[in-house]
């Protein structure tokens, strides 16, 4: 058990292996990635750079399992998602859901709450969905706890029973990054999480994105073309052109350190 | 789970799963509304055909049959058979005042056994009301009166020895002051006071004009001998002893009822010697001797006859169990008498039941219902597509949720079944909507009706045609239940092809959805 955990933790918690990614057009195929790898350490804070349409909401998409790589043709190949050093190709629907649910969390540019809920219930959705009903009853006021705690956490606990509409987006942006982290997953991949926001309210869902790195134990994957937010960062990579192309450690820290 | 939250905000706030709920109940009402009422009608057509003939009819029309009290003892003996009643059915003319003439069945019964074997004392119409409907109160029903106030006749101080004319079917003679026999007329025959169908009221209070309260007729039958010859017509001048009102419009407005002693005097069915041989005594010569004799006139001892026999079944007991008693006696019966004088007519026995007598008509009913329902449910298709539509555009406007879903780990079985249980939502909504309209619908559905009379001047329902006076107003809990969940199914089935193509939906495609 102690070697494996062992290997656990060197491996990389979330690695992408030379990954392509062609949409077609018609008849015409649009290669996105061309074959790009990164790698995310436990813990780490990574950032992605790159202008728009150079497919970084592509790559986060196929690391949260919610898109596949091209299939491999011929002699190219499409490379592949590892989580903990398992390809996510190789997961069965019912698992990749779970991953999606349980493993990771997203937070979107454009918030994508669901416009019904309150948000309490945009929080407490993510753990109905993992949970089912059964579990999700057995575990009601613990989650309940942790959803508020969550939305304290991001400064909301005033606003629980509003809706979407109701908030600014910046409060909204906070809520889905409360709910992103309801089942309290490894993994927080954010898809240009302040894209959408003026400098203080997008520094200030910054600052609950850096409020949940949990002692360093959350590893965050985010996206993003402005070169000082990802300057938050641990350590900047830069997307071009459908690879990976510059690696740089402009956070200072090159790599947080695995407990 | 999230289904059940989602599927409650989806319900509260929007109007468009609300419409498609409407679409249901209105569907569900229109079917089950026609059901209740068509079903009814049959029912009442089924249960009130009886309630004048009991189950089982045997007859010879025409001639008739002799020996009927021997088939009537062995009938009462069956053990699954209650009661028989004799009767002579015969067709009438009843001669009303004024010199209208009405063409009418004439059955002459023997009125307490016929009483026993059919609902003929609910069926009188003159009665005491022991608790008078808003209806009554409201048509200043001469029978919350005295009865002396109309009814003139000798032996008539009350309603209720208005009631007993009609029950032993007996009036009394004013001038012997000696019982006689009286008829009682369906009430629709006489044509009098009949302002609106289904409605009676007496619009005169004078015997002459009125003819329950002492009032004459004079019934006029066409006889035949025992074999089936026409004799000269017959009539005989008779009270109106009290009217009958069975809900049966082929009995209320063609139908009298008389003593069967009477119309088998009229109709010469009445055993007893007769003579065949006119002219009296004669003088006959001995062909061989020459001489003159005398020879006595040659007499028959002939058997009285009736047409029919009506027969009643033990309660609870199947319609084939009933005949099959009855057909068991009567068999037994033609065995012991068919060689008595006049026996060979007992080869002629018939033996049905009212549903058989009708069968054409009430299989046509039949078939009427189902292709009426079978229309209805074909427009209740309807209801599918736009659920169908409804939900397209729902899951279309919903998408960017759907890729929220599968993002936060929803399966695509997880997002079929949100529409799905959303689908069965609107269709319980709708559906329980729909049986509570149709509910009202139909047990009012005679104060609509008449207030459509009054208000708007429309009466669809003609009791001439329907048989009866009285709109069916129930519902039958098992049409409900079977309606209700047509419409559930209906529902799931609009919301089938939006709830598949939500879950094969791409998330990411759903996400980057505008
Ligand atoms: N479903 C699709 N079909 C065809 N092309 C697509 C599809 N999705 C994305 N693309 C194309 O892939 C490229 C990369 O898109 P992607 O959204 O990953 O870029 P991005 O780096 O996130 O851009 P932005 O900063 O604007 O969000 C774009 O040129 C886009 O037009
Ligand atoms: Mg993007």
């Amino acid at each position: 058990m102690s070697t494996l955990s062992k290997r656990d933790d060197q491996t990389p918690i979330l690695e992408a292996r030379d990954v392509r990614k062609t949409y077609r057009l018609g008849r015409v195929d649009v290669p996105v990635l061309k074959g790009a790898s990164i790698t995310a350490a436990r813990g780490e804070w990574l950032a992605i750079l790159g202008a728009s349409g150079s497919g970084k909401s592509t790559m986060l998409h196929l690391l949260g399992g919610l898109d596949r790589p091209d299939a491999s043709r011929g002699g190219k190949k499409g490379g592949e998602i590892l989580y903990k050093g398992q390809p996510l190709r190789k997961m069965g629907a019912r698992r990749l859901d779970r991953y999606r649910a349980a493993d990771v969390g997203f937070v979107f540019q454009f918030y994508h709450l669901l416009p019904e809920l309150t948000v309490m219930e945009n929080v407490l959705i993510g753990a109905m969905v993992l949970h089912g009903r059964l579990g999700y009853r057995k575990r009601r006021d613990e989650i309940r706890a942790r959803a508020e705690g969550l939305l304290k956490q991001v400064g909301l606990s005033e606003r629980l029973r509003h809706r979407p509409v109701e908030l600014s987006g910046g409060e909204r942006q906070r809520v889905a990054v409360a709910r992103a982290l309801v089942n309290d997953p490894g993994v927080l991949l954010a898809d240009e999480p302040t894209g959408n926001l003026d400098r203080a309210s997008g520094g200030e869902v910054l600052e609950s994105i850096a409020s949940m790195r949990d002692e360093g134990r959350r590893t965050i994957v985010m996206v993003t073309h402005d070169a000082s937010v990802a300057a938050r960062a641990d350590r900047v990579i830069e997307l071009r052109d459908g690879l990976v192309v510059q690696k740089s450690a402009l956070g200072g820290v090159g790599r947080a350190a695995a407990v | 789970m999230y289904q059940g939250l989602l599927t409650r905000k989806y319900l509260t706030r929007k109007i468009m799963p609300l419409l498609s709920a409407v679409a249901v109940a209105l569907c569900t009402a229109m079917v089950l509304v026609t059901w209740s009422v068509m079903g009814g009608f049959l029912n009442t057509l089924l249960t009130s055909g009886r309630a004048m003939m009991g189950d089982v009819k045997i007859e010879v029309s025409g001639v008739g049959f002799p020996y009927y009290d021997d088939l009537i003892e062995r009938l009462e003996a069956h053990p699954d058979l209650v009661a028989a009643a004799p009767a002579v059915e015969w067709f009438g003319q009843i001669g009303l005042p004024y010199g209208r003439v009405a063409q009418a069945a004439v059955w002459g019964v023997d009125p307490e056994r016929y009483a026993r074997v059919t609902h003929y004392s609910d069926a009188l119409h003159w009665r005491p009301i022991d608790t008078p409907t808003r209806r009554d109160t409201e048509g200043a029903d001469p029978r919350l009166g005295p009865a002396s106030e109309y009814f003139t006749g000798p032996g008539v101080r009350s309603w209720d020895s208005v009631l007993q004319r009609g029950l032993s079917l007996t009036a009394i003679d004013e001038r012997t002051n000696e019982p006689v026999p009286g008829i009682a007329l369906g009430i629709r025959l006489s044509g009098q006071s009949r302002p609106r169908p289904g409605w009676y009221e007496p619009t005169s209070r004078f015997a002459e004009d009125f003819l329950p309260f002492g009032g004459r007729v004079t019934l006029v039958v066409l006889p035949s001998d025992s074999q089936g010859r026409m004799i000269e017509p017959r009539a005989r001048i008779v009270q109106v002893v009290n009217e009958i009102q069975s809900g049966i419009a082929q009995v209320d407005g063609q139908t009298a009822i008389t003593r069967i002693d009477l119309m088998q005097d009229l109709l010469g069915m009445r055993g007893g010697e007769r003579v065949i041989e006119p002219g009296g005594f004669r003088v006959e010569v001995d062909p061989v001797t020459g001489e003159e004799r005398f020879v006595a006139p040659v007499t028959v001892s002939e058997p009285s006859r009736v047409t029919t026999v009506f027969v009643r079944g033990r309660d609870g007991l199947s319609m084939d169990a009933i005949v099959e008693a009855t057909r068991e006696a009567t068999e037994a019966f033609i065995h012991a008498n068919s060689s008595r004088p006049q026996g060979g007519l007992l080869r002629y026995l018939t033996l049905a039941t009212w549903e058989e007598i009708n069968a054409q008509f009430v299989a046509a009913v039949k078939k009427e219902i189902g292709l009426v329902l079978f229309l209805f449910s074909f427009i209740s298709l309807t209801a599918v597509f736009l659920v169908w539509a409804i939900f397209w555009s729902m899951v279309n406007e919903k998408t960017k949720d759907i890729g929220i879903l599968r993002a936060i780990g929803a399966s695509r079985r997880g997002v079929a079944w949100l529409w799905l249980r959303y689908a069965v939502s609107i269709g319980v909504v709708g559906s329980a909507l729909g049986l509570a309209i149709s509910y009202l619908i139909v047990r009012n559905i005679n104060e609509i009706h008449d207030w459509m009379d009054t208000a708007l001047g429309l009466s669809i329902w003609d009791p001439s045609i329907y048989l009866f006076a009285k709109i069916p107003d129930e519902v039958d809990p098992l049409h409900a239940a079977v309606v209700g969940l047509g419409g559930v199914l209906a529902a799931i089935f609009g919301a089938m092809v939006p709830a598949i193509r939500a879950a094969r939906m791409d998330p990411v495609r759903a996400l980057r959805f505008e």
